[in-house]
């Protein structure tokens, strides 16, 4: 494909869309049209172009790379419930009680005390989220609504917009949940595999027609609730197409993937598994990308949100916020940098009371992508930033690879929009 | 000559990327005229505001008020409960914009610089000798980073009287970058100035308007228009024609009959036009962006960089032995102001020279730490050859300070040429492959350059005012036979060895090592630079070799 400036620390890529020539800027995720003459010489280094290369890589970039000064956090999770209703063999949390570490469900105290923590120190000119994770979190519905309604009124007293998300796996919502979710600015994730058969198949306990049941009255009259639905890919299954189409028949407008990296080695993706799952993902982009061209919206959000970062230049030296802006709260008080790692010593940045700031400094120096060793030679570290900090122990040739070709078809498709097109998706909505 | 490339941005972030034309070296701090009450291009008296962490206080009158707190500085600095409480108490009662209620320092203990360690009230200052006259410069005179305590009061004062007591470290002005400490907001520094000083300046000359009212500029000129003789010649910025081109330069006299008159200014000031570039500019201005080729692979870079970090060694080298080709001892009168003012400037850019050097290890290490190169070792090779500019260059030399010397120092830090030019590319690459704080490493010794050159430039000035023969010592050129000159040798590949090793360990651990690589240089009697005035006593050339050892063996400009 393309030649890096230099090895050790590629600052731009040349990358082709249906016989047009392009380059991306490593730095601040630029994109530019090139020529195809003038691709072909800076991929054998041509010694006069590299040179003209050199006044457009010249421009600083518009955001830091820096390791940033811990603010106050923004958004955290709860993790309400220590239990689920299912059995998926891939769950990160191990039911909610991840691997013995979250015993008990969440009490109201706690949850407050979470919750008065993160409105004490919150930017007012920003949004907070407060998240219900678990296990199933609404098992603990009590607390959800009391949450909600508590988090609402000291938001409106300290004039702090207050927000929601929640990840369920749908099953046992009842009305007056729903009503709660479209009552709020409630992000809502449901978990669902697929269609009937692969989604019992990979959740132990499911009942895809009481799912259906229970999530359709919400799909249908969402109210202020943003509905996604997340489907957990395995090694045993690339029929993403088929998935996804299953899912969308249910009425859901935001569909995304996510492969499972870490754990049993019969669930996790390995070696040629991430060609797979590379080839699915493309087959089902490839689709999706003429439907976002023809009607300006594509329910595949791993596809609609990687344009929408490339069309925004984003990049970052952090994959989310964890340890940042962002905290994950377990059942006792304790709080981590990240949801996934509860009971982790590694993510305890401290508790109700008061956050180690040593500690979560040392965290996002850690973590932060330059001091990844592998992701330095690699074009898109501030694209992928290195992935899920759960996930990164992970990582390898396999698994860089398939995100290095997805981010590379993603550029490829957004360079071969026309303007009319790009206007269509990105500022007339994709939704 | 190739036709230039057309890269058509596509995304948000290209599309932003548009020329802007930053500050010029000139609006550095250190280049503006900074004094009190209220200043002109810096009131130094907010330097103080932010001495205490987390607190800023302005000085009014006798008083030291609290101003402002940054709460949450203070609450996740690591501070005791007690302590963020307080500071919490204080923003409440200060973030009001209309408080009833404010906080002043009226207690402050710690080591007030000749005055020593004491325990002051607001009440002590001028009523005694020996404390510090007043609150700012008490504060003034604490060391950066030494212990402070403070006790406030809230006033108005009620029944019992409020007070509390915070310590802390003074903070420093700079950053570990050589920046304006970031706890000063933008504006900070100059948001005392007395505005508008609307004509006064017709009565002073440049020399203290020193960036903002040119006495002297280019007239305008279109972009587009090659050199010409009249428009590129510099005429009085104040004259009243501004459609002439033929004024006279400004003179002394406060009668100049070709310029606006006090009064004139007030209401034809937007007549005076801006200037940027050293020239009047019209409605549109075109900016002269700075440019340089960055190295194209790290391997270049690495090279670059040690190959400065040996010039800067030359250099500091070179300075060092032209100022000791100086005569202060036979000097009088005019002439003794004029050698000892050149020595002290010369001895001044070649400890510069020295800290650039630290600074070009700094980077490679950085580097290293980011996992750029593989290994960091140590850059004190000094440079065999200086950049002259383009592709030439001389080698190093040690000669009396004349003026063809100092024309050829002058060259080498004149901007954008030779030295300045070889870190302009380091710094564009720096820019792309390891952007963040050391770009403003390298922008700092760049602006020193422009320090060093305009420098070098009085000194000529200075000395050309009398013969060589006036103020150069007559002197011989040493060999192995000079003891001093020996023992200078030595102590030179003692430094290096003493470098080499901090460098390496690197900070902090490193820190004692400088310390006394420092000390060797400057304060012990027995150190480079007693041995440098012993030799220049004896009229005998202070002059260095490179120990033949490959870590300090010369190193050749890269191809």
């Amino acid at each position: 494909m393309s030649q890096l400036s230099n090895s050790s620390s590629p600052a731009w890529k040349t990358f082709t869309s249906d016989g047009s020539s392009h380059l991306f800027v490593v730095g601040d995720s630029r994109v530019y049209d090139i020529t195809n003459d003038v691709k072909q010489k800076l991929d054998c280094n041509d010694s006069v172009t590299l040179k003209q290369l050199s006044s457009i890589l010249k421009h600083k970039p518009l955001q830091s790379m820096q390791v940033p000064e811990p603010l106050p956090p923004q958004s955290i999770s709860l993790n309400v419930s220590s239990s689920c209703n299912l059995g998926c063999a891939y769950c990160y949390a191990s039911k909610g009680s991840f691997n013995g570490a979250q015993q008990e469900k969440m009490s109201w105290a706690t949850a407050r005390n979470a919750i008065d923590k993160l409105l004490s120190s919150s930017d007012r000119n920003a949004p907070v989220t407060i998240g219900y994770l678990g296990g199933e979190p609404f098992i603990n519905r009590s607390l959800i609504h009391k949450a909600t309604h508590y988090s609402i009124n000291r938001g409106q007293a300290l004039n702090q917009d207050v927000r929601f998300s929640v990840t369920t796996n749908g099953t046992i919502l009842n009305k007056s949940d729903r009503q709660l979710m479209r009552s709020h600015r409630f992000a809502v994730t449901i978990s669902i595999d697929g269609g009937k058969v692969l989604h019992e198949q990979q959740r132990k306990g499911a009942d895809f027609s009481r799912l259906k049941h229970k999530i359709t009255p919400l799909l249908k009259n969402p109210g202020q609730a943003q509905i996604n639905a997340r489907a957990t890919v395995t090694r045993n299954d690339f029929s993403l197409l088929e998935r996804f189409d299953a899912i969308r028949e249910l009425g859901f407008r935001d569909i995304g993937f996510a492969p499972v990296r870490v754990g049993s080695l019969s669930q996790a993706l390995h070696g040629q598994d991430w060609n797979k799952y590379f080839d699915a993902f493309i087959k089902l982009g490839s689709r999706e990308l003429e439907r976002l061209k023809n009607e300006g919206h594509s329910a595949f959000s791993n596809l609609v949100i990687a344009l929408k970062q490339i069309h925004r230049g984003a990049c970052s030296p952090y994959p989310c916020g964890a340890g940042g802006g962002y905290f994950s709260v377990a059942a006792n008080g304790d709080w981590y940098a990240c949801h996934r790692a509860i009971g982790n010593r590694q993510f305890l940045m401290g508790n109700n009371s008061s956050i180690d700031q040593g500690k979560r400094k040392e965290f996002l120096n850690h973590r932060h992508v330059h001091n990844q060793t592998d992701c330095q030679t690699c074009w898109a570290k501030y694209l992928c930033s290195g992935s899920c900090h759960q996930e990164a122990k992970s990582r390898n040739p396999d698994s860089c690879n398939f995100i290095r070709r997805w981010l590379e078809f993603c550029l490829s498709s957004y360079s071969g929009l026309t303007a009319e097109q790009q206007n269509k998706i990105f500022i007339g909505g994709s939704k | 000559m190739s036709d230039e490339i057309k890269f058509h941005p596509r995304n948000v972030t290209a599309w932003q990327t548009e020329l802007v034309s930053g500050n010029t070296a000139t609006s550095r701090l250190e280049s503006g005229v900074g004094n009190c009450f209220p200043g002109l291009e810096c009131d130094i008296r907010n330097l103080e505001r932010r001495f205490f962490p987390h607190l800023a206080v302005d000085f009014i009158g006798g008083n030291m008020l609290v101003a402002g707190v940054n709460l949450l500085a203070a609450q996740t600095a690591g501070l005791s409960q007690q302590m963020v409480d307080t500071y919490q108490m204080i923003a409440e009662d200060t973030a009001s914009p209309n408080p009833d209620e404010f906080w002043i320092v009226n207690q402050i203990s710690g080591n007030f610089g000749p005055f020593g360690q004491l325990d002051l009230s607001s009440d002590d200052f001028g009523t005694r000798n020996d404390i510090p006259a007043d609150a700012w410069t008490a504060v003034r005179l604490l060391p950066e980073d030494s212990d402070v305590t403070i006790t406030l009061t809230r006033l108005p004062a009620g029944a019992v009287p409020v007070t509390r007591t915070l310590s802390g470290k003074r903070i420093s002005y700079l950053d570990q970058e050589g920046a304006i400490n970031e706890v000063f907001s933008p504006g900070e520094l100059s948001q005392s100035l007395c505005s508008p000083w609307t004509h006064d300046f017709r009565d002073c000359g440049c020399f203290y308007w020193a960036s903002n009212h040119p006495d002297i500029a280019m007239p305008q000129k279109p972009a587009d228009m090659g050199p010409d003789l009249a428009l590129d010649r510099p005429v009085a910025w104040q004259r009243s024609d501004k459609g002439t081109i033929a004024s006279p330069p400004p003179a002394a006299s406060m009668t100049r009959a070709d310029e606006m008159r006090h009064y004139e200014i007030n209401h034809r000031w937007q007549e005076l036009g801006v200037v940027l570039d050293g020239r009047e500019q019209g409605a549109t201005y075109t900016p002269l962006m700075f440019t340089a080729d960055p190295f194209l692979t790290i391997a270049d870079l690495v090279a670059h960089v040690r190959y400065a970090a040996g010039v800067e060694l030359a250099v500091t080298l070179e300075y060092l032995s032209a100022a000791y080709s100086l005569d202060r001892a036979a000097a009088g009168g005019t002439l003794a102001d004029d050698v000892n003012a050149s020595f002290a400037e010369i001895m001044r850019i070649a400890i510069g020279e020295m800290r650039h050097i630290r600074a070009a290890n700094d980077m490679l290490r950085a580097f290293f730490e980011r996992g750029l190169i593989p290994e960091f070792t140590p850059a004190l090779q000094v440079a065999s050859e200086l950049p002259t500019g383009g592709n030439t260059t001389r080698p190093l030399q040690f000669r009396s300070l004349t003026m063809a010397t100092l024309d050829s120092f002058i060259d080498i830090e004149r901007p954008s040429f030779s030295v300045d030019g070889l870190y302009g590319r380091i710094l564009e690459t720096v820019k792309q492959l390891a952007p963040g704080p050391l770009e403003a490493v390298v922008e700092s010794i760049m602006a020193d350059g422009t320090d060093h050159f305009d420098t070098f430039s009085f000194i000529k000035e200075w000395l050309g005012r009398h013969p060589e023969s006036a103020y150069l010592l007559q002197l011989d050129e040493p060999d192995n036979s000079i003891n001093s000159h020996v023992q200078l040798q030595n102590t030179y590949k003692d430094l290096l060895e003493l470098l080499h090793q901090a460098y390496l360990i690197g900070l902090p651990s490193g820190a004692d090592l400088i310390a006394q690589s420092r000390a060797d240089m400057l304060a012990r009697p027995d150190g480079l630079r007693g041995l440098c005035e012993a030799l220049a006593a004896d009229n005998i050339r202070v002059t260095f070799i490179a120990p033949a050892d490959t870590r300090f063996t010369p190193i050749n400009r890269p191809t």
